[in-house]
């Protein structure tokens, strides 16, 4: 298997394209670098956010004095204090990652490494510090969140270097927990996975990450032929984690396939909803440009909770 | 079952062809590595047991619908175990001969084996192509056509069919095959068949011949309709009575003789009555034998004269009961007149005559004898006499002459023996009217003596000398006769002569009555035939011949069918027969031109009187039995039907030609309409199983 360099990860084509978003997080986070995100926290900030009807206790000098010569009244000038943010990208890289069909254009693990390379690129242009992990069964790799610029290839190296080994299942609270140790500010985390993992596990620990008032992103990356289920034949299928072989008439199964993954895909995104978690479904096929446009264009109109998929 | 077309049943094995093509596709099965595992497991879980189960029935269906195709390509058929016609579809002449011969009334199941063959000649006349034509023969005795010709009437065929009453009688099978043979001459139809259906009673098949004459032979089936339950059978066969001697009271024996025509031993109960009287008796009859056991029963004067034989019933119970005569001995009254009585008894001239007329126990006639001189004879001896026998009688006066002629007119019998008084009153006018023709003298001969010669064997009292050559009356020596005149007399005929051409026994009838002269004595005297075997035989017939009773008494016992002649007495105006089912037949004076009466309507077992009235009033009484052979209800040896049915005798085939040993017997049913109909069905299975 030939090793993606940067380059391969972030085309220019879609660097050019990247360049162009904004990552509006409605998350307000603690940060030390400064960036575009709003704090709710008013303070010393160059950007003047609102007046206030000044009350005892208000600093004088932010008595706006033009305001007090129109109305005859006393305003404080209140200003937003600029905070960078921390955002933590969790990708799965079990075998199943693996997975492409003849309609995708990607395999969902290649998929995954360019929506995470570009929800990097997008953090990182915004001088957000941006950490990734990549988990299997157990963490493959850890980068801390940086906010520097060349932060960005690191991470991208990472991704490259990282790949899906053969038959090896998901365990996404292994990474999850790791969060929980290592991540305790308030921040992002990006899930990046086809959550086809049977432990449950991790939604208890992104629940904690969330009772931490850290906003929690599912991407699920999906082929669309798992989607469609479009076989017709007798097909052996071949497990990519755990080797199993299920023969199957696809005719006669499709329909159950189908209503299976519907009630797995409605269980998870019915769990989200209920922890307040931002849910997206990814569908190799499409264009990610367009599926990040829309996805950020979603994230900013709501508040919070759960997006439907793409 | 059997197969048109059988090459067809190798297509069967492309049934095999799914299951090659279910291991060729699971081997061939596409592999694709899949992520979402988990859901295929999910949804196979719960759809494989029932996927699985899909799966099979439709590789079993398709297994099926080729299986099938291949099989309806065969033509299967099949073959009933109801026998009839020969599997075909060519339009066919065909003849049921069917028996309704006593034999298939076995009853089984509230069903006779005659209606069980009805059903089943109903069941060919259903199944045979509308361009067959049938005709329907009734091979119980007499063998008849039931239907005039081949007819293509189905409706009057079946009336036909179910009109077949059950006959008493024996089967006719060789007229029925002759008759089949008529019908089916006329056929222009390729394919013809005779279809017997019968019990295979064993002897009717025994001494059976070819029946046709025609090059082109039918094909020939014979429908077998008892089964094994039904083969064996108890029958009363014969019974003979033995009555008593006593004059009053009467031990009669009756000899029972019952067939076992089973193949085991039985123990059958049999009892027989006469009026109150009855006899039972328990009678161990061995496997296909004929037992006998006698009975006695004492009659009384008052007792009836016929009686009846029973044994336990079977599933044959015609032929259990069997009705019989009790024969009363016919006693003849012979009066002998003694024209020279000596006291020394051989010398006496009626010694011998009345040695060879004493009666036998044995014999079915009894005779009496009374012996009086002349001056003792008067008329009204004659009410009581059949013959009277004037031996040697010199004289008679003339109211005994005249009595005797007059008794002799009215239907008695004279015999007349010659002798010395013969000869010495010969001229005498009292006798002459009763001798048969002119006495001329005496001739001694005594230096060449004459033989008996020119007996007329046709005469009924000499019948029994005809056929024996050498009889000793033929060497019995005669030296003293009566020479009579030789001229032609009206009435009178020669019986026989001397060797010199003497009449020797002369017969002339006189109006209703006969009287007959022996013109040698009938003792010693004259000649030496009271020495020879001959004389007693001789004697005895002259004697019956001359009481009306030398016919051997008629059996009181015939078959079924056959026909009873019964003599009629003289100025019978009518003859009244009543049957066994208490009908009554009269039969007129018209009817009965040679004297005679043929009685035909004997179909029905049991007794029967005939009474001929007004002026004699006589009764006579006899039974109708059914026919032992018929009793016989052991089917015929396979073997034995199989060589009539295919025998070749020289250049001559056979006419009883056996059908092609490639076309099997019995009521074909083709399977493969409904084969044709399930694969249909199997069609809509298979779409279902495969879209659903």
């Amino acid at each position: 298997m030939t090793t993606p360099t940067t380059n391969t990860v972030l085309s220019p084509e879609l660097l050019s394209r990247l360049s162009a978003l904004r990552l509006k997080a409605k998350t307000v986070v603690d940060g030390v670098l400064s960036g575009l995100h709003r704090s709710p926290h008013h303070g010393s900030s160059v950007e003047f956010a609102e007046h206030k009807e000044y009350a005892p206790g208000d600093e004088i000098r932010h008595i706006d004095w033009r305001a007090f010569a129109k109305s005859d009244k006393y305003y404080v000038r209140r200003f937003e204090r600029e905070t960078n943010l921390r955002a933590m990208i969790l990708l799965d890289a079990s075998s199943s990652m693996q997975y492409k069909s003849t309609a995708a254009t990607a395999s969902k693990w290649e998929f995954a490494q360019e929506l995470c390379a570009a929800l990097s690129y997008l953090l990182l242009r915004q001088q957000d510090a941006v950490g990734l992990t990549v988990i299997d069964q157990e963490v493959q790799q850890y980068i801390p969140p940086r906010s520097h610029s060349n932060h960005l290839v690191n991470v991208c190296e990472t991704l490259v270097s990282c790949t899906p080994k053969p038959h090896v299942g998901t365990q996404l609270v292994v990474g999850t927990n790791q969060l929980l140790e290592v991540f305790n500010q308030r921040g992002l985390v990006f899930v990046v996975s086809d959550f086809m993992d049977n432990d449950s596990r991790y939604f208890t620990a992104l629940r904690q990450l969330r009772s931490r008032k850290q906003k929690v992103h599912l991407l699920q990356v999906l082929d669309p032929w798992e989607i469609d289920f479009p076989f017709s034949e007798m097909t052996l299928f071949r497990s990519l984690e755990t080797g199993q072989n299920v023969l199957a008439e696809p005719r006669f199964m499709r329909e159950t396939y189908l209503r299976e993954l519907r009630r797995f895909i409605d269980e998870l995104r019915q769990n989200c909803l209920e922890s307040g978690f931002e849910y997206r479904r990814f569908n190799t096929q499409m264009d990610l440009t367009v599926a990040l446009t829309k996805m950020i264009a979603g994230s900013s109109q709501s508040d919070g909770g759960v997006e439907h998929g793409i | 079952m059997e197969f048109e077309s059988p090459a067809f049943l190798w297509a069967t094995l492309a049934a095999l062809i799914p299951v090659l093509l279910h291991l060729i596709a699971r081997r061939r099965a596409r592999v694709h590595d899949f992520a979402a595992i988990e859901f295929i497991l999910g949804s196979n879980k719960r759809i494989a047991r029932r996927l699985k189960v899909r799966q099979w029935l439709l590789m079993a269906t398709r297994m099926l619908l080729i299986g099938a195709l291949a099989f309806a390509f065969a033509k299967p058929y099949r073959i009933t175990s109801e026998e009839g016609l020969p599997a075909t579809a060519a339009p066919t002449s065909v003849v049921l001969v069917i028996d309704s011969s006593f034999s298939m009334g076995i009853a089984h199941e509230d069903e006779s084996l005659l209606e069980r063959a009805k059903a089943r000649a109903l069941a060919i006349l259903g199944e045979l192509r509308n361009e067959s034509d049938i005709a329907i023969v009734d091979v119980g005795y007499p063998a008849r056509a039931l239907t005039p010709r081949l007819s293509f009437d189905r409706q009057i065929t079946k009336t036909v069919i179910k009109d077949i009453e059950q006959r008493t009688g024996r089967a006719d099978m060789q007229a029925g095959l002759r008759l089949a043979e008529q019908m089916l001459s006329g056929s222009t139809k390729l394919r013809r068949e005779v279809v017997i259906l019968t019990d295979l009673q064993a002897f009717e098949w025994a001494d059976l011949i070819q029946p046709w004459s025609v090059v082109r032979a039918p094909e020939f089936t014979v429908v077998g309709v008892r089964n094994d339950t039904q083969s064996w059978n108890l029958a009363i066969t014969d019974v003979a009575v033995q009555p008593g001697s006593t004059p009053n009271v009467h031990a009669t024996h009756v000899t029972v003789s019952v067939l076992n025509d089973s193949p085991k031993r039985v123990d059958g109960v049999v009892t027989v009555r006469i009026g109150d009287k009855a006899a039972k008796g328990v009678l161990k009859m061995e496997a296909h034998q004929t037992t006998s056991k006698e009975f006695t029963i004492q009659l009384g004067e008052d007792s009836p004269n016929h009686g009846i034989a029973e044994i336990s019933a079977d599933l044959l119970p015609e032929d259990n009961r069997f009705s019989f005569v009790v024969q009363s001995q016919r006693e003849t009254q012979v009066l002998i007149i003694n024209g020279a009585a000596r006291s020394v008894p051989y010398l006496d001239e009626t010694f011998f005559l009345r040695a060879a007329l004493q009666p036998d126990t044995d014999s079915h006639t009894r005779i009496n004898v009374s012996t009086v001189k002349p001056d003792e004879f008067t008329p009204a001896q004659l009410i009581y006499v059949d013959t009277v026998i004037l031996a040697n009688v010199a004289e008679l006066d003339e109211s005994q002459s005249r009595a005797l002629l007059r008794w002799v007119r009215s239907g008695g019998g004279l015999l007349l023996t010659a002798g010395e008084n013969t000869a010495k009153d010969g001229e005498k006018d009292t006798l002459r009217s009763l001798y048969p023709l002119p006495v001329r003298g005496i001739r001694n001969v005594r230096e060449r003596p004459v033989f008996w010669t020119s007996v007329d064997g046709s005469h009924p009292a000499l019948s029994p000398f005809s056929a024996l050559s050498n009889a000793s009356l033929y060497s019995a020596e005669t030296h003293q006769y009566v020479l009579l005149d030789t001229a032609p007399w009206p009435e009178t005929s020669v019986l026989s002569r001397f060797t010199d051409g003497a009449p020797a026994l002369v017969e002339r009838r006189l109006d209703d009555g006969v009287l007959m002269m022996l013109t040698t004595t009938i003792d010693r005297d004259w000649n030496s035939l009271p020495f020879k075997t001959s004389y007693l035989p001789l004697v005895q017939q002259l004697v019956l011949y001359l009481a009306g009773r030398l016919e051997s008494p008629r059996p009181h016992s015939i078959h079924v069918d056959q026909v009873r002649t019964v003599p009629l007495d003289r100025d019978v105006d009518s003859v009244q027969v009543n049957t066994p089912d208490n009908r009554t037949v009269r039969i007129a004076a018209a009817d009965m031109p040679r004297g005679e009466i043929r009685f035909q309507d004997t179909r029905i077992p049991g007794l029967y009187t005939v009474t001929q009235s007004p002026k004699h009033n006589t009764t006579e009484l006899f039974t109708v039995h059914i026919d032992p052979m018929e009793s016989k209800v052991v089917a015929a040896e396979q073997a034995t039907i199989e060589r009539l049915l295919d025998t070749t005798d020289g250049n001559q085939t056979s006419s009883l030609a056996k059908a092609p040993p490639q076309e099997k017997r019995g009521r074909r049913g083709n399977m493969w309409p409904a084969i044709l109909i399930a694969l249909f069905g199997l069609l809509g299975v298979e779409a279902w199983l495969a879209l659903g």
